[in-house]
């Protein structure tokens, strides 16, 4: 039983490098210089649209702590392309963080199998490895070509109000940075009625 | 004695007995017997109603069955509880001491996550973090009562359930939304493990035959409905409707986007009605409330079956009285709420009903 069980051990630590590397691709030459995706996502802050009749203009504010994080946001991107993926940095460590729990899960099982004297045990315990390492394998494979995870939707709050469908409004904002919150407003002078 | 104490309060049918003898030919275990058919009928066509009406309609489905039945069923599954919670703790004390304190720190911190997500602006990470923990949490817990179970027994070992639980917390890591999300899909076949644990205890093998037979087209009647509306159009596909982008979130829209939001909430209202069908409807209708509805001795509304009552030292029958009235007037509040605010009650309740998710598990293990 030792034997078999070491065999399957063996065999499932063998193949699983070589399925995990089959999915890296070939390295490519140096790609030129060409303008990164646009697309960078910060952590969200809250938006309120005011409507002011005491105001003569439209007011975009940003805090500083907002403004803060954008800046850092776009330094870290000059800085180092691989730094700047905090989503792939995360991932990275959420990868590690299971790789040491599912060992951790192979030793408890290696000293509960070791503990245990029933004959049955040991059987669907060789049957639950084999599972596993059959799992693990494609698990691989899918992981491997998986995308990163996309950012999680936001509440958009009372905001959707604030604008009818298919319409878009524009104009000038004058923006400005204020000291406290993370709120980012925009006050907007209130629409005149028709007798003024 | 000892024995008696520490598995709690559940007393068999008369017919359960004639699970055993069901050979000798007893009249009364025969006549059970020949009721699990029309049981195998009703719940058959309970099924196909409920795959149908969460199919043609999910929103409105996922409205109506949360708000008739939401309530009710976490106080048929309270009263269900403490009819099995015993008198006397015996030697499970440690476990029900690890149950409780287990259920009102996960349920605490479960509901302080959004909190405390929306009021400092959690950056996604923070939110996986938030999350992969709280479901380690909730897996070490489980395991170690599975353990504290299994010590229960001479014949048991189940340390095994560590090696399973770190297995599980390294997936749980691997994608903890996802994790979440198969929480919310699993948690109403639960109460199909106590139907069935009940089944065994408490009606002839015939019943369970027919039992396992309903069991067996479930799987059928969801891939019917996965084959019909894998390609149906999204429900709710702008941010406009704030109660249907709750509902498609609850069930998974946010994680699973390339999946019609009306497969999943379909899915989701499915198995949530048979859920509440099996909580309201055929647990008490086959003795999982002490002594069923016969001549109205053990009906839900009468407290005096339930051993917290009922015990002369031990019991603490004003309280649990109390307890249970209260929570039947919170039902009727929630009915109220919900007509009041049903979005915001919505919530409410999806994350305060995490107690009863919780307490299922100390009470299914202690029917293993």
């Amino acid at each position: 039983m030792k034997l078999r069980l070491c065999s399957v051990a063996l065999a499932f630590f063998a193949l699983a490098p070589l399925t995990a590397f089959a999915d890296i691709p070939a390295p490519e030459p140096k790609p030129a210089a060409t303008p990164r995706a646009a697309k960078r996502v910060l952590p969200p802050a809250r938006m309120l649209i005011e409507s002011r009749t005491d105001a003569t203009e439209a007011r975009l504010q940003i805090s500083q702590s907002v403004l803060r994080e954008l800046r850092s946001e776009f330094e870290r991107d000059a800085a180092s392309d691989a730094a700047a993926v905090s989503a792939g940095s995360s991932r990275q460590s959420q990868t590690i963080i299971a790789g040491v729990f599912l060992s951790l899960s192979l030793a408890f099982a290696g000293v509960f199998l070791a503990r245990s004297r029933s004959r049955a045990t040991k059987q669907v315990a060789v049957g639950v490895l084999v599972v596993f390492a059959v799992a693990g394998a494609f698990t691989f494979k899918a992981l491997a070509n998986a995308r990163p995870p996309e950012p999680r939707i936001v509440d958009a709050g009372t905001l959707p109000h604030a604008t009818t469908p298919d319409e878009e409004l524009n104009g000038v904002v004058r923006v400005e940075i204020v000291p406290d919150g993370r709120v980012i407003k925009l006050i907007v002078p209130a629409a005149k009625t028709g007798s003024e | 004695m000892e024995r008696a104490a520490d598995i709690g309060q559940l007393e068999l049918h008369p017919a359960a007995t004639g699970a055993r003898r069901r050979d000798s030919g007893d009249d009364s275990s025969s006549r059970d017997g020949a009721r699990a058919w029309p049981f195998a009928l009703v719940a058959l066509a309970l099924i196909s109603a409920s795959a149908i009406f969460a199919g043609w309609m999910p929103l409105r489905a996922s409205i109506v069955t949360v708000f008739l039945f939401a309530g009710p069923h976490n106080w048929f599954e309270l009263r269900y509880f403490l009819a099995r919670l015993p008198a006397r703790l015996g030697r499970s004390r440690n476990f029900f001491i690890l149950a409780g304190a287990g259920i009102a720190t996960l349920l605490a911190t479960y509901a302080a996550i959004p909190l405390l997500g929306e009021a400092w602006l959690w950056s996604d990470d923070a939110w996986t973090l938030a999350v992969g923990v709280w479901n380690s949490l909730l897996i070490s817990w489980l395991a170690a009562l599975v353990w504290m179970r299994g010590r229960q027994s001479a014949r048991r070992d189940w340390s095994w359930s560590f090696a399973a639980a770190l297995a599980l917390i390294g997936v749980n890591w691997l994608a903890p939304q996802m994790f979440s999300l198969a929480l919310v899909y699993l948690h109403p076949l639960v109460a199909l493990w106590f139907l069935e644990r009940h089944l065994r205890r408490t009606r002839p093998v015939a019943w369970r035959r027919a039992y396992h037979l309903c069991l067996a087209t479930l799987p059928l009647f969801v891939g019917l409905l996965w084959w019909q509306l894998a390609s149906a159009p999204a429900l709710a596909a702008t941010g406009q409707d704030a109660l249907a982008l709750r509902i498609t979130r609850h069930a998974g829209s946010e994680i699973l986007r390339n999946t019609s939001s009306h497969l999943l909430v379909a899915t989701h209202v499915f198995l949530e009605t048979i859920h509440y069908s099996v909580w309201l409807l055929a647990l008490p209708l086959v003795g999982g409330l002490k002594g069923g509805f016969k001549a109205g001795e053990g009906a839900p509304w009468r407290f005096e079956s339930l051993p917290l009552v009922r015990h002369p030292r031990r019991g603490w029958p004003r309280l649990i009285r109390t307890v249970l009235v209260a929570s039947a007037a919170c039902v009727v509040l929630l009915w109220l709420a919900f007509l009041a605010d049903y979005p915001t009650t919505r919530d409410l309740y999806f994350t305060l009903a995490m107690a009863h998710v919780l307490a299922e598990a100390p009470f299914l293990l202690r029917m293993l």
